[in-house]
């Protein structure tokens, strides 16, 4: 079944292309959901929104691009509706960014896809919005202020924390990896 | 897009990761979207809603539009002519059908008093209006074209002031070729000093058309003019049945019992108060009164409800080991600094439970002179619609709403209470103050649910009530 008959079907609420977009796509969108969520409960909410979105405005999408793009946009925009952009105005700019490649990249291909979740996830807040928006999902420094409403520099200063963060937190796992299977 | 490294192989991993689904939510899915959209969004509710809000947007331009827009008897411009005498105040005027004349003034005050509309086709009363503006209606009825106004005479209106005995009274217009009581009050003044002793009526002649025409400000002689017509005294009607629409707002406060069905269920009934506090909450309703003649009322309606509770526990303590990376002056990782630190994760929710309600309400209503004192009491018709939220199950895990059928979807009765004050504005709209009482007879939980959850809601109706 193609995507568009995927769509059409849902579309006319016929339960079986609901269960083949369900089967196909939620997957991926609960990965996004649980990367900008702050627990598993969290995640499930969202993604039960973002799938209640799709369905209902399934038959606004214009088959233009992908259509896996289209419900990614979704996921994350239900996402950032849900966060708490408070956070960010809270945290202070400006930081050291020459101490940003700490941590050999090669050294998160070694990690599974769950630690890693699992270390996006404990990032604070702006850090995290910050950098999936940037570093996974693509959007430009520009494009995250307006989506966020903070300015570039904010942006910029909280990718380079959430960088730097997360590579100590793949040092400290790498670290204690290693002392462990020393003893 | 980003170049970096780091982000690259960040973005690579994890861009088109699956995670594991579970397979009931997508039936959890369709079952919020289904109950989203019903009532809410099927096209009855839609209708209802709408023609909810049409019939009030008229209804409150209705109420908000002054009496004398809505009736107003033509001017006869050829009777200009035979006006007599211009009145100083009208000869500024510059709207073309003015009348320019008036006989003379006596009385200053009228409106001071209680007022009644008197119509006379040869000066004299001749019948009694009943109050509004029935009195246009019969002038109308009277005048029929301007020729008959011409021949059978102008259509006069008196407003009488009894006042301990003293009837005062405001002629306006006057029958051709008929001496006018204003010239006859005047011979009499004339003829004698003891002017205006009890009982002698005081006359002023206008046209009927110039009520509506004359600036509160207008001033005959040293005295000043009162004919304006409003704004108008109280205008409750003794004997009348009278019909109301009310569109209210409430802030509300919706207080809790849950009580558990047997000693197996009290972990779970402390934990739910435990975790679970109540919010504001609020309703809001349209209601229709029918008041008789003697103040009994009957009060029915439309109304939404919602009561917010906040939801939030503290879950178990764990532990994390954090490990700073120390640098040198260089940058230079030189080595590690290992702590565990426990913490003890937080997670808070709403919980929204929403009615659709009918209230059947019989009360009492008492009119004063600028307030209206209201007691109702009686039951409302609650529909339940389906509740959102997080709560314990009963193997005490936080759980959604969808996942236990613990509240019933049947309909149930309330007690209600309400004593409120009107306070009006003109004559046909009134602030609406009123406190009021909920008591629900029965629990809103299942009775195969463990515990028993039951409301009593206190809160204070704020809006507006229009006279139909």
């Amino acid at each position: 079944m193609t995507d568009r008959e995927l769509i059409e079907g849902c579309i006319r609420e016929e339960r079986a292309c609901q269960e083949e977009l369900f089967r196909r796509y939620a997957g991926k969108l609960l990965s996004i959901c649980r990367r900008y969520a702050r627990h598993e409960m969290e995640a499930e909410d969202l993604l039960q929104d973002t799938l209640i979105r799709i369905f209902d405005h399934l038959d606004k999408f214009e088959y233009k691009g992908s259509f896996e793009g289209w419900m990614r946009r979704i996921a994350v925009n239900t996402a950032l509706k849900n966060c708490n952009r408070i956070g960010f105005r809270k945290e202070s700019i400006g930081i050291d960014a020459g101490q940003d490649q700490v941590v050999d990249p090669e050294a998160v291909s070694h990690l599974s896809e769950e630690e890693l979740l699992h270390l996006i996830r404990e990032l604070p807040e702006g850090y995290r919005l910050v950098f999936n928006l940037y570093a996974i999902e693509g959007y430009s420094h520009k494009e995250i202020a307006e989506m966020l409403d903070i300015k570039e520099g904010t942006s910029r200063s909280q990718l380079v924390k959430a960088r730097k963060m997360l590579q100590d937190k793949i040092q400290a796992l790498k670290t204690n990896y290693y002392e462990h299977k020393s003893f | 897009m980003s170049t970096n490294p780091f982000d690259r192989e960040v973005r690579r991993k994890l861009k088109n990761y699956e995670s594991p689904v579970s397979p009931d939510l997508l039936e959890k899915v369709l079952v919020r979207r289904q109950r989203r959209v019903a009532p809410f969004h099927s096209w009855g509710f839609r209708a209802l809603f709408f023609g909810l809000l049409i019939f009030g947007g008229l209804a409150v331009w209705y109420g908000l539009l002054p009496n004398e827009s809505r009736e107003e008897v033509p001017v006869p411009k050829q009777k200009k002519s035979e006006l007599r005498q211009p009145l100083a105040f009208f000869e500024n005027q510059q709207e073309a059908d003015l009348p320019e004349a008036v006989e003379s003034v006596v009385e200053q005050n009228v409106f001071d008093r209680e007022e009644k509309t008197v119509f006379s086709e040869n000066s004299q009363t001749k019948a009694i209006a009943p109050k509004g503006n029935e009195h246009l209606k019969q002038a109308r009825r009277e005048q029929g074209t301007r020729s008959d106004v011409s021949s059978s005479g102008v259509v006069a209106e008196q407003i009488l002031a009894p006042d301990a005995g003293k009837e005062k009274s405001v002629w306006l217009g006057h029958q051709e070729g008929e001496k006018i009581p204003t010239e006859m009050a005047a011979e009499q003044r004339s003829a004698s000093s003891d002017e205006l002793t009890e009982g002698e009526a005081e006359s002023i002649f206008l046209p009927t058309a110039l009520l509506w025409k004359l600036p509160k400000e207008a001033k005959l002689g040293p005295r000043k003019f009162p004919l304006v017509p409003g704004p108008r005294c109280a205008d409750f009607e003794q004997g009348v049945w009278q019909f109301f629409f009310d569109f209210t707002f409430s802030p509300d406060f919706a207080l809790r019992s849950i009580r558990p069905k047997d000693e197996q269920s009290v972990p779970l009934a402390l934990k739910r108060l435990e975790t679970e506090s109540a919010k504001q909450s609020y309703s809001l309703g349209t209601t229709f009164s029918l008041v008789s003649p003697g103040g009994m009322s009957f009060r029915t309606g439309f109304a939404y409800a919602q009561i917010n509770e906040r939801f939030a526990y503290q879950g178990d303590t764990e532990e994390r080991i954090i490990i700073s990376i120390i640098y040198d002056d260089q940058g230079q990782i030189i080595g590690t600094d290992t702590s565990y630190e426990s913490y003890t994760p937080y997670y808070a929710s709403s919980n929204v439970y929403r009615l659709f309600d009918i209230p059947v309400l019989f009360g009492y209503q008492l009119d004063l002179k600028k307030f209206a004192l209201t007691f109702q009491g009686g039951t409302y018709i609650n529909l339940f619609l389906a509740p959102e939220g997080t709560f314990f199950s009963p193997e005490l895990q936080p759980v959604s709403f969808d996942e236990i059928p613990a509240f019933r979807k049947r309909a149930s009765l309330s007690l209600a209470v309400a004593f409120g004050v009107n306070y009006r504005l003109n004559p046909r709209m009134s602030l609406v103050f009123e406190p009021k009482f909920r008591y629900f007879f029965s629990p809103i939980t299942t009775k195969d649910y463990l515990l028993e959850q039951q409301y009593m809601v206190v809160g204070l109706n704020l809006g507006a009530k229009l006279r139909l």
